[in-house]
């Protein structure tokens, strides 16, 4: 949204002021600089938020990062030809002397650091000899507080450096241009002066102290980096010739004046460098920095440095002059050791009244490693308001006027009193129900907290987590403005808030559906979502709310159609088919789908009879065909043109309202000519539908992000299609219904392979909104329905009707030798350690009983799994373990809520069912700090092997049950995944497998080899079964179907149904029962 | 490679300054060829990786497609604009099609297992840093022109300055306030 000119002014001004300032002290200039307008403060507290993530990310220039990324992509695999003992999984960035990765050893199968120097060392053995010599002296040094040194080497006239991958962040990030507090400061200053001074004593010199050389754990430990390195490189590049003339190394800004002279330095200009930090800790700036390195240079060793208390107030006078001392000109006037200089600091420590031992982790004192934002969010506060009010009464008898009078004062002033006692007794709660994200109620007990006590500050500052603002103009002006809050019941008041233009409504955090209204205008519809979002590292508090309506007069909008701004338009779902950026005109889009009664008055109006309709050439299999020829396709049940499903040219009672489903495009087509209309394009029906939103994190649904509750809002997977006016909150920017999930929407754009299909269905995931499929014209099912739109102006400027070509290259997936697959299947082994497995939860129905088990998974931790058995069915029983599809590991549902949904057939007829909680489904989740693990890393590798241990102790259990045949368990993997293919090859114990619209991922090119998929599914023993739909919008049959059908082993087979990403439950339930028969036998009916 | 003189390019960027598309097919392959000369260089480890020097490239770079040193005083503000903006269009252009091909046609591929890697990307993802310069351009063209000028251009600040006669620490100041907020609108819509 754009602001005004006065006020992004004003929000740039507010903005650079809290910037300059340290964190701590924003809160109250931001609260006295915004004073009431709390639009002002939302604004700049979202862009500062946004400040601590963006972390300069553009610093870099565009040619700079354009050819590092082509770099980066061939680099990867050269490096790896190179150092075979090593394996890069990622750029960790380019450091002082070269470029760092994150790798794995894999001989000892630890990660490391891996330095690549960018020095040449090609031509002079002996000087490459003295250099691996020297650099293994220096990393000698044993210290807590440096980083050790694996390994140093050099492969192909390349140096390079194992080191401890140590995490965290540099000291200039957490510095990032803002003083630290003193305690911050003192437990960081002593343990990186502790390791200088081991180093010194030791005999050997840093030359290149700087705050980005100095790690901080998560855990505040600090480690120092790269010993003795400077002095390596500049000896080797010496001898090299490689530095150019004039350039020096080490980095200006930290060097001491006897370096920046070029003269021999010791111990004593680690010693300046360390003061240099220290500086830049206490006022966020280095001392020294010019324009040009010279200037810089120039200023260490002629000027002054500046004053430390004057950069910061709040520096101590000790501090200070630590300071002063160490950034000495002269050597000698500086510190004579590192010892000493550790001396002052403690002797700092105790006169601040910390207590603090040099290389240590001080108990108490927590660097600030988490970004700030949230940290305020997150973190305790101590401080809490205390009333101290103590009315004092003294009443005598001998004044009773007085008295009375007396009494009603003490009276106002107690109730007064229990009313600021009972407000502050809430403000704990109130910060409870923020922590639990539970916004309303936090937000509707803070107001009532504010009527009392109007500036309480921990309310304060909460606000702008629990609260939002809304601001709602309108074109015209004038129209009133209603909200209604979302809640699980749809029963939530709906309320008036106020005339267009509306700024700044204070609101609570939350989803609502929003109703604009005014007089001879078209009403508008739509949601709205504050929802918070979160980065994996901190959390963005989103920009307030602003709504931009374009009132259209009510005689000119279409009935049941809601009017779309035009403009240009890109689509932004996830698996986008093109990338193009098309203009589009205003459009009417239809509200709802449309119904079986719309669909009636077509074919009752003759619509299939009427040529002039059917305006798109037909094509069948490749064929044109005649207009007669192909009507004699398009008819119900009973031979009557009309849908697949009707007879008689009527669909069944109670049906009207349903969207009209079972209908080629070409019918969709001739109904929308039939009504003046048009199929959307899909520019067109995306932008109705997210208007351009896309996320990073989580599936983007038509009101925001999806969190559970999904069944409140769209029909996915369900028994069958619903009205096409259900779900109020699921509707769109621009007031459509259903446009995720119902029924799947055809859309008018042709492709090779024929019209697009968005949306997905009532018998689909909810994943599937992101997914664009492609099916023939000619093709039809009870899933696929659509609405029209219409043009709203006579401009014929529509660019997003175009053809779009699809064009899937299959990547070529070679599997590794045998020989390396055995060496690698060792790496799951796993200890059958005792399970301590005991039943917790029981639950019966008519068909079966259900289990919920909890026993001992993956590292002795408690995992649980659900058990489904079967009534009615001969013991023991034969059991089929599921391993579920994304809508359990996306969080859209439960586990045993997944099972019921999607394969309760299986245990009808006679299967027991079961499936184990993996980490990050709903009910155990992942601890936090696992959440930002790399695709691709060694920690997604050892995250996905515990993951298969969880699963294989399922196993484990299932062999301990009385009730369940052993011999007899099958696996069944609905959807794509990493686990579903690497569990049957390094599990024996399943005799049969079922996969359904499974298939290879390019991703998986980026994994370790020792978890590729790619190198395992050939090892998969058991009988394999794959069903797999021939338009697939989510793993497509030829370009992921396919090349996984063949690199599986015999015994498979496979079967290729007419139908998307998910099978026809007719096609579907038959095969597998089928196959399950065949594989492991016919069930017994008691 | 190109045999084209320095003064010709700088004719060619007046010429597509002053609207003259057919300009922009005899630069793009210069561009191209400094972007994969720089990636070749980044590669075969020629440069000792030093900042000060791994800049120094990127300048040497960027000077050799924009003959900063002979254009005449009077135009160089206008002349660096118009280089910025051609920086941009080719870089974004460019960025749009190495996607399209390495992904063959599918524009974003991402498995739902890999949804949570994406961000590492945002940074350079040209085409979204283009669409939302463009928005900021809607209600604060300078700061749309800041970023221009720093990113795309390679200015320094003080260059950056200079063209737009404003101070350097205006400039640094108009810079911060451009990353957050478009961070922020990258993170909003992918």
């Amino acid at each position: 949204m754009k602001p005004t000119a006065d006020r992004w002014q004003q929000i740039e001004a507010i903005y650079y002021a809290a910037l300059d300032m340290p964190a701590e002290a924003r809160p109250a200039f931001l609260q006295q600089a915004c004073a009431d307008d709390t639009e002002l403060r939302s604004e700049v507290d979202s862009l500062l938020s946004s400040h601590d993530q963006a972390n300069n990310f553009l610093d870099s220039p565009a040619l700079e990062v354009a050819a590092r990324e082509v770099a980066e992509g061939q680099r990867t695999t050269i490096i790896n030809a190179t150092l075979p003992h090593y394996r890069i999984i990622s750029a960790l960035g380019a450091g002082g002397m070269g470029r760092v990765y994150l790798a794995e050893d894999t001989r000892l199968r630890r990660k490391v650091a891996l330095k690549l120097l960018d020095i040449g060392l090609t031509t002079n053995p002996q000087l490459r000899a003295r250099f691996v010599r020297e650099a293994q002296l220096a990393s000698a040094l044993d210290h807590p507080n440096i980083c050790t040194v694996h390994e140093i080497g050099e492969a192909a006239g390349q140096p390079f450096i194992a080191m401890q991958y140590v995490e965290g962040q540099s000291l200039k990030q957490v510095i990032a241009g803002r003083p630290l507090t003193l305690d911050s400061l003192l437990a960081i200053a002593l343990q990186v002066a502790d390791a200088l001074s081991a180093a010194h004593e030791a005999g050997i010199v840093h030359r290149d102290i700087k705050s980005s050389n100095i790690i901080v754990t998560p855990r505040g430990q600090a480690k120092v980096l790269d010993f003795g390195l400077a002095k390596l490189v500049a000896e080797a590049s010496d001898a090299t010739e490689l530095t150019q003339t004039g350039a020096v190394m080490g980095t200006p800004a930290y060097m001491s004046p006897e370096q920046a002279r070029g003269e021999r330095v010791d111990h004593r200009s680690d010693i300046f460098s360390f003061g240099v930090v220290l500086f830049e800790m206490v006022t966020g700036r280095v001392p020294f920095k010019e324009k040009s390195q010279h200037e810089t240079l120039n200023a260490i060793i002629h000027q002054p440095h500046p004053s430390v208390r004057e950069l910061n107030s709040d520096a101590p006078l000790l501090l200070a002059e630590i300071i002063d001392r160490a950034l000495a000109k002269r050597p000698e006037d500086r510190h004579p050791s590192m010892r000493q200089m550790i001396a002052d600091l403690r002797q700092l420590t105790r006169q601040a009244g910390l207590q603090s031992q040099s290389g240590d982790v001080p108990d108490g004192i927590v660097v600030p490693y988490v970004p700030p934002q949230r940290r305020a969010f997150f973190s305790r506060f101590a401080s809490r308001l205390r009333v101290a009010l103590s009315p004092r009464q003294s009443m005598r008898l001998w004044l009773i006027v007085a008295a009375v009078a007396a009494l009603a004062v003490a009276l106002w002033a107690y109730i007064h009193f229990r009313n600021r006692q009972w407000a502050a007794a809430q403000v704990p709660r109130v910060e409870e129900l923020a922590q639990a994200q539970k916004f309303f109620e936090a937000y509707d007990l803070a107001m009532q907290v504010r009527r009392v006590l109007s500036d309480e500050p921990t309310v304060a500052r909460l606000m702008p987590t629990i609260g939002n603002l809304l601001s709602v103009n309108s074109d015209p002006t004038g129209a009133q403005v209603f909200l209604k809050r979302f809640s699980p019941d749809g029963d939530a008041p709906r309320q008036p808030v106020g005339t267009t233009p509306l700024r700044n409504l204070q609101i609570a955090r939350g989803d609502y559906l929003l109703t604009i209204e005014k007089p001879g205008f078209a009403p508008l519809e739509r949601t709205i979502s504050g929802a918070l979002w979160n980065e994996g590292t901190g959390i963005i508090i989103p920009p307030p709310l602003r709504v931009e309506a374009k009132l259209v007069e009510a005689d000119r909008v279409p009935e049941r159609m809601a009017f779309v701004p035009g403009g240009d338009y890109r689509i932004a779902a996830w698996r986008r088919p093109t990338d193009a950026r098309v203009r589009l005109n205003d459009f009417y889009i239809d509200r709802f789908e449309v119904s079986n009664q719309d669909f009636k008055d077509f074919i009752n109006a003759g619509g299939y009879l009427k040529k002039a309709y059917w305006k798109y050439p037909f094509v069948k299999d490749g064929k044109p065909l005649a207009w007669e020829v192909a009507m004699r396709e398009l008819h119900d049940r009973t031979g009557l043109p009309g849908p697949r499903e009707w007879m008689n040219q009527g669909f069944a009672e109670g049906q009207a309202q349903y969207p009209v489903t079972g209908i080629t495009w070409y019918e969709a087509a001739a109904y929308a000519e039939f009504r003046g209309k048009r199929l959307p394009t899909l520019f067109q029906w995306e932008k109705a539908a997210r208007d351009g939103v896309s996320s990073f994190v989580g599936q983007t649904m038509p009101w925001g992000l999806l969190e559970t509750g999904v069944d409140l809002r769209a029909n996915f997977k369900r028994e069958g299609a619903m009205p096409v006016n259900s779900f109020e909150f699921g509707m769109s920017p621009y007031g459509c219904y259903n446009m995720a999930g119902n029924a799947a929407e055809w859309c008018a754009n042709e492709t090779p392979q024929g019209y697009f299909v968005a949306g997905g269905s009532w018998e689909d995931p909810t994943y599937l909104f992101g997914y664009y499929g492609t099916y023939p014209g000619f093709y039809n099912s009870n899933k696929i329905g659509f609405r029209c739109v219409m043009s709203a102006t006579n401009a014929a400027e529509d660019q997003s009707a175009m053809r779009i070509d699809i064009t899937r290259e299959v990547p070529l997936y070679t599997p590794a030798g045998d020989d390396k697959v055995k060496e690698w299947m060792k790496l799951y082994d796993y200890q059958r350690s005792p399970l301590d497995a005991e039943i917790v939860e029981v639950a019966e129905t008519e068909a079966w009983r259900r289990e919920k088990i909890a026993f001992n998974g993956a590292g002795g931790e408690r995992a649980m799994a659900y058990l489904y058995l079967p009534k009615n069915f001969q013991r023991p029983l034969q059991v089929v373990h599921l391993l579920p599809a994304a809508d359990v590991s996306t969080r859209a549902r439960s586990l045993p809520e997944s099972m019921e949904i999607n394969f309760a057939s299986l245990v009808k007829s006679g299967r027991a069912l079961f499936a184990v909680v993996q980490k990050g489904f709903i009910g155990r989740d992942r601890p936090a700090s696992t959440t930002a693990v790399q695709y691709g890393s060694a920690e997604y590798r050892d995250q996905v092997m515990a993951d298969l241990i969880d699963l294989r102790r399922g196993l484990d259990y299932l062999e301990t049950r009385q009730d369940i045949d052993r011999s007899r368990i099958a696996m069944i993997g609905p959807s794509g995944g990493l686990l579903k293919l690497l569990m049957p090859a390094v599990e024996t114990r399943y005799r049969s497998v079922i996969y359904t619209g499974t298939g290879l991922r390019k991703d998986y090119l980026q994994l370790l080899p020792e978890i590729n998929p790619v190198n395992f599914v050939a090892h998969i023993r058991a009988p394999k079964l794959l069903l797999h739909g021939r338009y697939d919008e989510a793993d497509p049959l030829m370009t992921q179907g396919e090349p996984l059908f063949r690199l599986l082993g015999e015994p498979k087979r496979r079967i290729i149904y007419d139908a998307g990403h998910i099978p026809p439950p007719e096609t579907m339930f038959p095969a597998i029962n089928a196959w399950l028969d065949e594989t492991m036998g016919a069930v017994i009916r008691n | 490679m190109t045999t084209l003189s320095p003064k010709e390019i700088t004719q060619l960027l007046k010429a597509w300054g002053n609207g003259d598309q057919s300009a922009l097919a005899q630069l793009t392959p210069l561009v191209h060829a400094e972007l994969h000369r720089l990636a070749r260089r980044y590669l075969s480890r020629e440069s000792p990786g030093h900042t000060l020097q791994a800049t120094a490239l990127v300048n040497e770079a960027y000077m050799r497609l924009i003959d900063w040193q002979h254009v005449e005083w009077q135009n160089r503000a206008h002349f660096f604009g118009v280089s910025a903006q051609l920086m941009r269009h080719i870089l974004v252009d460019y960025a749009r099609r190495r996607r399209s091909h390495k992904r063959g046609g599918e524009a974003i591929e991402v498995s739902l297992e890999q949804a949570a890697v994406i961000s590492s990307e945002r940074a350079a993802d040209f085409v979204a840093l283009d669409d939302a310069l463009t928005s900021l351009a809607q209600f604060d063209e300078r700061k749309s022109r800041v970023v221009e000028l720093r990113f795309f251009g390679g200015l320094s600040i003080e260059e950056t300055g200079e063209v737009l006669k404003i101070s350097p620490a205006t400039v640094k100041r108009e810079w911060s306030l451009a990353q957050a907020w478009l961070y922020r609108e990258l993170r909003k819509s992918a």
